[in-house]
């Protein structure tokens, strides 16, 4: 019996290896057919999608844990990526400007002083919101390693207050949902003004210059980006699936299929649902904070509660549940969606009228969801298993 | 990630624009309208002019002379210019110059351009060409029919026109016409002048018209209060206005209080004292009134160290300080290729070392010495500070303090009760947004994303009407029962082609509602465009219920007030007292035991679904008056809809008034404390309502024991 | 014989519906207990309140031998006091095998990151061998539990809470949809478990009660009617007016 659960268990886990090989696969052919190093096939800014893609995928599967492992449906895992993409822009629209800053005042006969060099800075940030002080929250902005650990600790904080909140008052199921969309939306709400202290509705721009990357072309910063989005991917692959694969992953599990029993067991349902919350917030904070660098501009639209709709929905497409799932939808439907609404799709001309793929896409992927939920509730993922089935047959 | 719109920032400046609408009130005679209907009857009393007054001769062919001396001036008149010739006129006086200054106002003066004559104009069209025909000024007898081209119409700016009545109102207020005397006191009342008091003082006592008497004794008010030099008449002035809530007295009282802040060794006897000022404690009241800083409000002290000190300067009280700019400069010119002191500019990278550089200047090159904060300090230690009211009469300023003091308790209940009903017709939209979920989502417990869109359906079907039907009364009134047709069928639909698969499996129910929420709007988008098209509301909606000058209800508002009371009395009874939903009860509390009553659930859910969706289309039509149609109308209201749902408690039309009439109520509540951000207001609401549920998850009007865990 | 639980006085309104009225109850270690009332008695509610998932309004709950109070306590802590529970429709977790079920059942720490680093060790394997065994399931270890018939569910569950190694065991109609071989089964193995802990079982089958041999408590709105042995019950005069009709 032993040896059987033992097989089971590296039989379940065989998507592992296949994943990183994939994404190994995937990165090397990029890296090599890229303008940064390679073959020059790939422009710059194509490479900058897949990189961006690859960092929607960390927040697929960070959805595809809290929703499709342990069943809370949550609309508000964009906005923790839209945190981490703020934490980790503050220090480079910060230092960046920093440095400009400090460059322009190279010929005055005085150097400048802090004070002088901050409120420059803040005057060159905060001009557009009618400002000029450097509100607190920017208090480490010149920090990297402060702001780094924001990444994780801000998305994070949110993650245990909201959840524990949410949690302890046993909300759950579609009031949930409904709730984290309220947290979306109040965030989203209070980013939009002025004096938030980030830009209000101009957000954070910029960000695709790296402070101290100066020197070195756009087209290797996207190169380092991708690398590093792909090898945090992977990560993050591991680490959810060591999660989902142990027993802790059996409990959540557990608590998606059936509440009562897994508490009356003895579990603390709610000390796992937070686990979970905040596991998977952290997760797409850092995805956030790999992200907004290459999209270069960050803004409170980024954290409409629709996003985080879009984001349930490419888990659902691409079945969740599994790990892979939520990796191929995320892929799939983002890279589809930027080819057809980005205009590069050809129009297909109907004996009627034409076929404008910007104008229609939305339709089709609106009507998608729809055909997905109804009749394919393993989303693409299911296909894996017929395979798997005819294999063993 | 086409995902980039938070729509309910939108949709709130609009609704904050339509509530503004009590700013009308004030400036109805201003309207466009009006203008142009005075424009009209101007032109009528001109006409009569020609046949009373029948002189003519010497004085005004003077009166033409005086016209082509200052020639020039009235060519390319211009505000600061033009008082001269204005004054020339006036003293010349008699209905030719009130007739030229009248014409002048209206844009109908023209220059001929042959002889440099002013003639009066009336533009006409002949075969498609521009003509115009003109008039003596002297005689007002029609001259000839000349080409446009020949002749240059003169077109004073604004602030020309505003002298030019100025000129009028004397000759006006005394004029034997009604509408001749309205527009000068209309005159006076925009800006009143020195001269104007005694016109205004004959006027009073010859006035007969009440309404008109009344106008002008308040006018005179004012320009007593701003001109008269006796104490005795300005306090009766004030006094009179005691009651009187009108912006125009609030213009004119304020300056009563106006003041000079200033400085002494002691403290003068002989001013019209306001307060003392304490540097860095004390805090001015709207009265100028004095109040020390307190630890539990803390508000900005009138006085800080650095503008007391300025003040000082201001008056040679004190040395000036020196800047730190300023400080910077006497370094770098005295620095000697790059040092000076010794010590490296490039070193001087904080303000300390600045300091002692220049510390080292004032010792060595007898620079004027700094004076560092706490120096300042002790020099203001030594004087006084206080301010004084301009106006030279005590006893003036306290009458005028006494009569704001009412106004402003006044105006500031008013304003509460606006902001109440403000409030309400807040609750009025949320409440008419969410009770069509309240039937989907709280009754039948189906989350339906797509539910804005049906509300979006319902405007565009009211703009489509609008279309074909122009009378905006009758096409509103198709329009609703359309909209609520269109809608259910949509809504049927929508619940026989998804959500019958999906009764199982709600949360998905919000993904499948999701996919036909965003088709739906970008079908929307394709069809009708990303512009905003308008649905027009008819006339009498139009208008407001004016109580006072601070509270107006506009027509809209209550009539969204009461559809919406409308609505929820219909919802009401047709949940609770109906066959249909007594059915609908029993379908959603335990489907199988309904249809072994008989009862086909099938059908019952369709139909409910249809009903809330139809609701829905209605509450289209009463967002679209008021805001403008977009294809995102719907989503807008969306996340607010459930949240209203949620916080009232599902399951309970009761509920989801008292969840809109919370969510409203409060979101003015917080706009009160800080009117100018909406946002604001909105997070914190939104805050609230997240708290909120977790200390009531089952909302305000929550269902109990075993019928809730159903 | 020592107390086990203790219940007084307690009471529960729900909207102004007295569900449990003042009612008052004990059960010792090693105790073999059936409790039957009609529709509406209030049986539900008393497991609810005892597990934690409803509070009273009044009363009264006490565990064990330090008369710890169970109110206000979350359900999972009372759980790994020992009170384990059965609902009346089968509740595992049907995704997941049997063995992962009995697994999760386990009276191991069940604090997040322990579970996280769990690693399956020789003395749970053969725990685990031992409770498959014992409710007969010991060749569907791998088989997920979606795919078992509505009594080889009904013994998983009974299996989760044996791994769980409660001093009380609440269950709620066991014999419901039972063949009439699986309930006599059953009847062995509640008999068999309570050599070792305590057993409150809720029941509406008679026969299935007379089978179980054990003190039998009444329930009616809210309030213990009658308690004794099965002929005891039978024949009191209040027990045969709310069942027959008065």
């Amino acid at each position: 019996m032993r040896e059987t659960i033992l097989t089971k268990y590296f039989s379940n886990n065989r998507h592992v290896f296949f994943f990183l090989g994939f994404l190994t696969l995937f990165t090397f052919a990029v890296v090599i057919l890229a303008e940064g190093f390679g073959l020059g096939w790939l422009g710059t800014s194509f490479v900058k999608t897949l990189g961006k893609t690859l960092c929607l995928c960390m927040v697929a599967i960070a959805m595809d844990l809290v929703w499709g492992y342990c069943g809370i449906l949550s609309l508000g895992h964009f906005a923790f990526f839209a945190l981490g993409g703020y934490m980790i822009g503050m220090w480079l629209m910060f230092a960046r400007t920093k440095l400009v800053v400090v460059a322009a005042a190279k010929n005055l006969a005085l150097p400048l002083t802090e004070e002088e060099i901050k409120s420059a800075v803040g005057t060159q940030i905060f001009g557009v919101v009618g400002g000029a002080e450097i509100p607190n929250i920017w208090a480490f902005a010149d920090i990297l390693p402060a702001q780094l650990a924001f990444v994780i600790l801000i998305p994070g904080a949110l993650a245990l207050i909201f959840g524990w909140l949410a949690f302890r008052s046993r909300v759950d199921g579609v009031y949930l949902s409904i709730l984290t969309q309220a947290m979306t939306l109040a965030l989203a709400l209070y980013l939009f003004q002025n004096d938030s202290g980030l830009r209000g509705n101009n957000g954070l721009s910029g960000l695709q210059n790296i402070p101290g990357l100066e020197n070195v072309q756009q087209s290797l910063v996207s190169m380092y980006f991708f690398i590093a989005s792909a090898f945090i991917l992977g990560i993050i692959y591991c680490l959810s699936n060591l999660i989902v694969s142990s027993k802790l992953g059996n409990i959540i599990k557990g608590i998606r299929d059936n509440e009562e029993r897994v508490r009356f067991l003895g579990y603390n349902v709610e000390g796992f649902k937070l686990f979970i919350f905040v596991y998977t917030a952290i997760i797409s904070g850092i995805a956030g904070a790999m992200y907004y660098p290459q999209a270069g501009i960050i803004n409170p639209a980024e954290l409409a509660p629709i996003a985080s709709i879009y984001l349930a929905v490419w888990v659902a497409i691409g079945g969740r549940g599994r790990l892979y799932g939520a990796v191929i939808g995320a892929a799939f439907v983002s890279l589809m969606s930027s080819y057809f609404t980005g205009g590069q799709a050809p129009d297909i001309a109907l004996g009627f009228g034409t076929l404008i793929w910007t104008d229609w896409w939305l339709v089709l992927l609106g009507l998608s969801f729809v055909l997905v939920t109804i009749y394919a509730p393993k989303g693409i993922g299911g296909v894996f298993d017929l395979l798997a089935k005819r294999n063993n047959d | 990630m086409r995902a980039n719109k938070v729509h309910l920032l939108i949709s709130n400046r609009r609704t904050i624009k339509f509530i503004d609408l009590n700013s009308w009130g004030s400036d109805t005679f201003w309207s466009p309208v009006m203008i142009s209907k005075m424009f009209v009857l101007i032109f009528l009393v001109s006409f009569i002019a020609i046949f009373v007054f029948s002189e003519t001769g010497i004085a005004s062919t003077r009166f033409e002379d005086l016209l082509e001396k200052n020639s020039a001036l009235i060519k390319k008149s211009s505000s600061k210019t033009v008082e001269p010739v204005l004054a020339k006129i006036r003293a010349f006086g008699g209905p030719v110059a009130t007739r030229f200054l009248k014409h002048w106002k209206a844009k109908k003066i023209f220059l001929v351009k042959s002889t440099g004559k002013f003639v009066v104009g009336a533009p006409s069209a002949k075969n498609g060409k521009k003509m115009v025909t003109i008039f003596s000024i002297a005689t007002n007898k029609q001259l000839s029919v000349n080409p446009a081209r020949d002749l240059k119409q003169l077109k004073p700016n604004s602030g020309v026109r505003a002298k030019i009545a100025s000129s009028l109102v004397p000759l006006q207020l005394l004029s034997g016409s009604l509408d001749e005397r309205r527009e000068g006191i209309e005159t006076v009342e925009r800006k009143v002048e020195r001269p104007h008091i005694a016109p205004l003082r004959d006027a009073l006592k010859k006035e007969s018209n009440n309404i008109l008497k009344k106008r002008l004794t308040k006018v005179f008010a004012y320009a007593t209060i701003a001109f008269s030099n006796d104490d005795n008449e300005v306090k009766a002035a004030i006094q009179s206005l005691y009651e009187d809530l009108s912006i125009g007295t609030r213009a004119a009282l304020n300056p009563l209080l106006s003041e000079t802040i200033d400085v002494a060794e002691t403290l003068p006897t002989n001013v019209n004292l306001a307060r003392v000022i304490i540097p860095n404690q004390s805090i001015r009241n709207w009265d100028g009134s004095v109040q020390k800083t307190n630890t539990f409000w803390q508000r900005t002290p009138e006085l800080n160290t650095l503008t007391a000190y300025s003040l000082l300067v201001e008056k040679n009280l004190a040395p000036n300080p020196v800047s730190s700019k300023i400080r910077d400069a006497k370094i770098i010119s005295l620095a000697k290729n790059g040092i000076v002191a010794g010590v490296r500019l490039s070193s001087l990278n904080n303000e300390a070392s600045r300091d002692a550089v220049y510390d080292w200047l004032v010792k060595n090159k007898g620079l004027p010495a700094r004076v560092d904060e706490e120096q300042m300090s002790a020099i203001i230690e030594k004087y006084v500070f206080f301010a004084r009211y301009n106006h030279s009469s005590k006893e003036v300023v306290q009458t005028a303090i006494k009569v704001l003091t009412n106004i402003n308790r006044k105006v500031a209940f008013y304003q509460f009760l606006d902001l109440l009903l403000d409030g309400i017709s807040l609750v009025s939209i949320y409440f008419l947004a969410a009770i069509g979920l309240a039937i989907t989502f709280g009754v039948m417990k189906v989350i339906n994303m797509a539910h804005g869109e049906f509300i979006m359906i319902g405007a565009y079907t009211g703009y489509v009407i609008q279309l074909f039907v122009p009378n905006y009364t009758i096409s509103i009134l198709i329009a609703i029962p359309a909209a609520f047709l269109v809608a259910f069928l949509a809504g049927i639909i929508l619940e026989r082609a998804v959500i019958r698969h999906l009764y199982k499996r709600p949360l998905e129910t919000l993904l499948a509602t999701f996919g036909i929420s965003i088709a739906l709007q970008q079908i929307a988008k394709n069809i009708f465009g990303t512009q905003a098209r308008p649905l027009t509301s008819p006339e009498w909606l139009d208008g407001a219920l004016v109580i006072n000058d601070v509270l107006a209800i506009s027509n809209i508002r209550i009539a969204i007030f009461v559809l919406g009371l409308v609505f929820f009395g219909l919802i009401l009874f047709v949940m609770t007292k109906t066959r249909f939903g007594l059915e609908t009860r029993a379908v959603t509390q335990n489907p199988s035991m309904a249809a072994s009553m008989g009862i086909n659930p099938e059908r019952i859910n369709m139909l409910t679904f249809g009903f809330g969706s139809g609701i829905a289309g209605i509450a289209g039509i009463a967002i679209g008056l008021f805001s403008k149609v977009t294809s995102e109308l719907g989503s807008d209201y969306i996340v607010q809809s459930f949240m209203t749902v949620v916080v009232g408690g599902v399951g309970n039309i009761w509920g989801t008034l008292a969840g809109a009439t919370m969510i409203g109520l409060l979101q003015k509540g917080i706009e009160w404390f800080n009117p100018s951000n909406t946002l604001a207001a909105q997070t914190y609401m939104v805050v609230f309502i997240i708290l909120f549920i977790q200390f009531r998850p089952k909302g305000i009007i929550a269902l109990k024991g075993r019928a809730a865990e159903v | 014989m020592s107390r086990l639980l203790y219940v007084d006085n307690l009471s529960v309104t729900f909207d102004g519906f007295k569900a449990i009225n003042g009612l008052s109850f004990e059960i010792g270690e090693k105790e073999l207990r059936a409790i039957i009332g009609p529709n509406g008695a209030g049986k539900t509610t008393f497991m609810d309140l005892i597990t934690g998932k409803t509070q009273p309004d009044s009363g009264t709950i006490r565990w064990g031998e330090k008369s710890a109070s169970l109110i206000k306590k979350p359900e999972s802590k009372i759980a790994q006091l020992g009170i384990g529970r059965k609902f009346q429709k089968p509740t595992v977790l049907e995704s997941q095998t049997v063995c992962e079920n009995l697994l999760m059942a386990l009276a191991n720490p069940r604090n997040p990151f322990s579970v996280l680093f769990y690693k399956k060790n020789f003395e749970d394997n053969e725990i685990i061998a031992k409770l498959s065994t014992q409710v007969n399931l010991e060749r569907k270890l791998t088989t997920a539990a979606s795919e078992l018939s509505h009594g080889q569910k009904q013994w998983l569950e009974i299996g989760m809470l044996l791994a769980q190694d409660p001093k009380l065991l609440l269950i709620d109609e066991p014999a419901a949809g039972m063949t009439s071989i699986e309930r006599q089964q059953t009847v062995k193995l509640l008999k068999n478990l309570a050599n070792k802990r305590a057993i409150l079982v809720v029941e509406h089958d008679m026969e299935f009660i007379r089978q179980l041999e054990c003190r039998i408590t009444v329930l009616h709105e809210g309030r213990v009617l009658a308690e004794g042995n099965f002929d005891f019950v039978m024949q009191h005069q209040s027990v045969i007016d709310v069942y027959l009709g008065r």
